[in-house]
């Protein structure tokens, strides 16, 4: 016990600490999508809000029964806007009072805009004005991001794509017949179930750009403070020392498993600070709702918090076969240098796995999929096991020639 | 001499570099492929109709002639003044008109705009290229077909980014050879066993020069081998028919100054060699401080990144300008050198940054060689 704490101890470095939290930090602000999410997301800044209180009133799902429920609330905050709309003397020129009438205008200006007609100083002055109240305006700008937010709901039932009936699904039918038949039969019965999840497209997509991203971190983390730790042993002369006596070989061992532990430590601090990031940022209301719909085509039913889970192992698998492969390579390197060399291939080879792991975890949505239940599951974990194999197998053989090596 | 020799050579023994080159190399290769290769780009059936070849496919040649019609008057409408108005109100909406800022970013697009009208008088935008953006049925698709010059900005960036980092390592590798060995008491004990720290910078940044000569040199002899160029290497990068869009923009590349594809290509070389050889003046100087190649390395990825993000916390004016100049920056932008692209980028902006950071990087070898001798 005493070998193994002096060896952790080994792996902190406080200037490599500090390069890591700085490097984490960056990539975070820089590429992270979290970071960004809702307010700079393609989606509505106020998603997380609206929907929340959609869940909050029927739960995660949205079942038929609970259709009139679901347009009295979308009436509410119409009926709210069209207080609004009328504070707007542009808006009261133009006879914009409703909504409907709103929308309308709206899209006639940037249809002629956009097709190259020449808007009169009036209509910029009404598009301008337009523009103020979705962007700057409260409450009316947040109104009308969520009635956005809730048209979406509206499509998908109108299209078929949630809640379907025999005449609305045939808005689909095209895409039915495009597909493979296992996956026709799973889409149907989606659309057709009776009730519809009512977590957006946004969550998941944060989590599907996010997951490399942490692992990234992971990786830096582990690659940098083992191959320091081991590279500066074998500099200071510490493994022939090591070699020549029963205890000094329990050394290695105890070092291959300090640098598994440090891997998958790793992996679970940045997950739960990752996940703390998340849950702060809203993602909370959504932890019991169904992953499976239109936008997040899966095979399975899981919840999101099932599946954040799933990322979450993932995660911390990826960083633990990091820790051993950073081993690996650290009692192979001469050298740091050499040491960081081979530690770049490694990271882009097992980001690379990583990817295409979780993008194809249940997914419904890649090509690579085959469009079949089977290679959804079969694929990430035939990307995974090989890696954390090769990476067990290498630490094993090092460990095996350790064991018959001597001073001499 | 033969000190620099015996350091050469220490890099020349030295596997894992060679391995290192190697997987970039392969890497690269493997990318352009998969870039060139989706199966509906037809190079050699479109340079048939290009060049307007007896031979050419009929569908092709057709394509080619309604691309060319269609964009053939690009540049009878094109107004760079508009185009800063708009690009100014969607970055940098926070920039007072009447600063001097906003005055010289202003000027600027003034200057292009007289090039534009140089290149509708001399008709530089006329040149055949392979066609930048798809195009169908008389409308426009912002979609991109056959894009080798993004392919070509795909290579650079990839190619520099390697190099930088291959050339870091192999300094570093040479400047903590007698650390890693334990020889350093005996090698730095005297004024000539310290200078051979400055022979290493010499043998490292020429050993880093060629093996960017490699990473730059096999994808694009790749490019060459599965692209037919012959006779499109001296069109304009200005021609309408390289037209490709970049974000919410598309019109064609308006160049500071008149520039073939091949010259483009060129400068840019001679600019990436410039940012390898920043990288490995920069190390090496930073190592004198540290004295450590590990630390060094990874200070220099965080720094990298960090100078990356800079201009995203700064700011519009000039302190976003000079946030920009840095070499993460111009990485980024790799490919876009030359060319109109931002309003806080000026007509020198790749070649002003490079000077101040060879001056800044030579600054910190002569800092740190100071401190190393002490």
């Amino acid at each position: 016990m005493k070998i193994l704490f002096n060896e952790a101890k080994k792996l902190f470095s406080p200037i490599l600490l500090i390069m890591i939290i700085i490097f984490a930090f960056f990539v975070c602000e820089g590429f992270m999508a979290l970071p960004f999410w809702p307010q700079f997301h393609v989606g509505s800044p106020y998603e997380t809000e609206v929907y929340g209180e959609l869940i909050e009133r029927f739960g995660p799902t949205l079942s038929r029964d609970e259709l009139p429920g679901f347009y009295e609330f979308e009436e509410g905050l119409i009926r709210e806007l069209e207080e609004e709309l009328p504070k707007s003397k542009l808006f009261k020129e133009n006879g914009i009072e409703t909504y409907e009438g709103y929308l309308e205008a709206r899209e006639e200006l940037h249809t002629k805009r956009d097709t190259g007609g020449t808007l009169t100083e009036d209509e910029k002055a009404l598009l301008e004005e337009c523009e103020r109240y979705t962007f700057r305006e409260m409450p009316a700008g947040k109104l009308l991001f969520e009635l956005q937010d809730l048209d979406r709901i509206d499509r998908d039932i109108e299209y078929g794509r949630a809640l379907a009936t025999d005449e609305s699904i045939e808005y689909e039918r095209d895409y039915l017949d495009m597909v493979g038949e296992e996956r026709a039969r799973l889409l149907e019965e989606k659309f057709r179930s009776e009730e519809m999840s009512l977590l957006p497209a946004t969550p998941v997509e944060v989590i599907k750009n996010d997951v490399l991203l942490l692992t990234i971190i992971c990786f830096a983390a582990v690659f940098s403070a083992v191959l320091l730790m081991l590279v500066t042993d074998r500099i200071r002369g510490i493994y022939p020392l090591a070699a020549a006596s029963y205890t000094g070989k329990r050394i290695f061992k105890v070092q291959a498993v300090v640098c598994a532990g440090y891997g998958l430590l790793v992996g679970v601090l940045v997950c739960v600070i990752y996940g703390a990031a998340l849950i702060n940022k809203g993602a909370g209301a959504f932890l019991d709702c169904p992953i499976d719909n239109y936008y997040n085509d899966f095979w399975v039913k899981l919840s999101y918090r099932q599946y954040l889970l799933c990322m979450a192992l993932a995660v911390v698998i990826f960083s633990g076969a990091a820790g051993l492969l950073s081993y690996i390579i650290g009692r192979l390197a001469a050298n740091y240098i050499s040491g960081l060399a081979a530690a770049i291939p490694a990271a882009v080879a097992l980001g690379t796995a990583v990817y295409f792991a979780t993008a194809l975890f249940f997914s419904a949505q890649s090509a690579w999929v085959l469009e079949r239940f089977w290679s959804s599951v079969a694929l990430p974990f035939a990307i995974t096991l090989p890696i954390c194999a090769f990476a067990a197998a290498g630490v094993g053989l090092i460990l095996k020639r350790d064991r018959g090596r001597d001073l001499l | 001499m033969k000190i620099f020799k015996n350091e050469l050579k220490k890099l020349i023994c030295c596997p894992f570099l060679w391995g290192l080159l190697l997987v970039f190399t392969a890497f690269d290769v493997v990318m352009l492929l998969n870039d060139l290769s989706p199966g509906n780009y037809d190079y050699p059936t479109m340079y048939e109709a290009i060049v307007g070849s007896e031979n050419a496919d009929e569908g092709a040649a057709e394509y080619y002639r309604d691309f060319y019609s269609y964009y053939s008057t690009v540049y009878d409408s094109l107004d760079m003044n508009e185009i800063f108005r708009q690009k100014m109100a969607l970055y940098y909406p926070e920039v007072p008109q009447d600063s001097a800022y906003f005055r010289w970013a202003q000027r600027n697009y003034a200057e292009l705009q007289e090039r534009v009208e140089s290149i509708r008088k001399t008709g530089e935008g006329n040149g055949d290229f392979y066609p930048g953006q798809a195009f169908l049925s008389g409308e426009r698709l912002y979609m991109p077909a056959f894009r080798i010059h993004r392919r070509l900005c795909g290579l650079l960036s990839r190619s520099l980014l390697e190099s930088m980092i291959w050339a870091a390592l192999a300094v570093l590798y040479l400047e903590d050879f007698e650390r890693v060995n334990a020889a350093e008491e005996v090698v730095f004990s005297t004024r000539q066993g310290r200078g051979v720290q400055l022979k290493k910078v010499l043998a490292g940044a020429l050993y880093g020069l060629s093996g960017a000569a490699v990473l730059f040199g096999v994808p694009l002899g790749t490019f060459a081998a599965a692209v037919p160029m012959r006779g499109l290497w001296g069109t304009s990068v200005s021609a309408f028919a390289l037209t490709e869009p970049t974000t919410f923009f598309a019109y064609p590349f308006v160049t500071w100054a008149k520039m073939s594809v091949l010259g483009q290509l060129a400068a840019s070389l001679g600019l990436c060699a410039a940012l390898v050889y920043i990288t490995v003046a920069t190390c090496a100087g930073a190592y004198f401080f540290a004295k450590n190649g590990f630390f060094v390395m990874l200070g220099a990825g965080v720094a990298f990144l960090g100078t990356l993000l800079l201009p995203f916390a700064v700011p519009a004016g000039v302190g976003h300008t000079l946030s920009m100049m840095s070499p993460a920056v111009l990485w980024y932008s790799a490919g876009m050198w030359f060319i109109e692209f931002d309003p806080a980028r000026g007509r020198w902006f790749e070649v002003v940054t490079v000077a101040v950071w060879t001056a800044a990087a030579a600054g910190i070898m002569r800092a740190g060689w100071r401190r190393y001798g002490e």
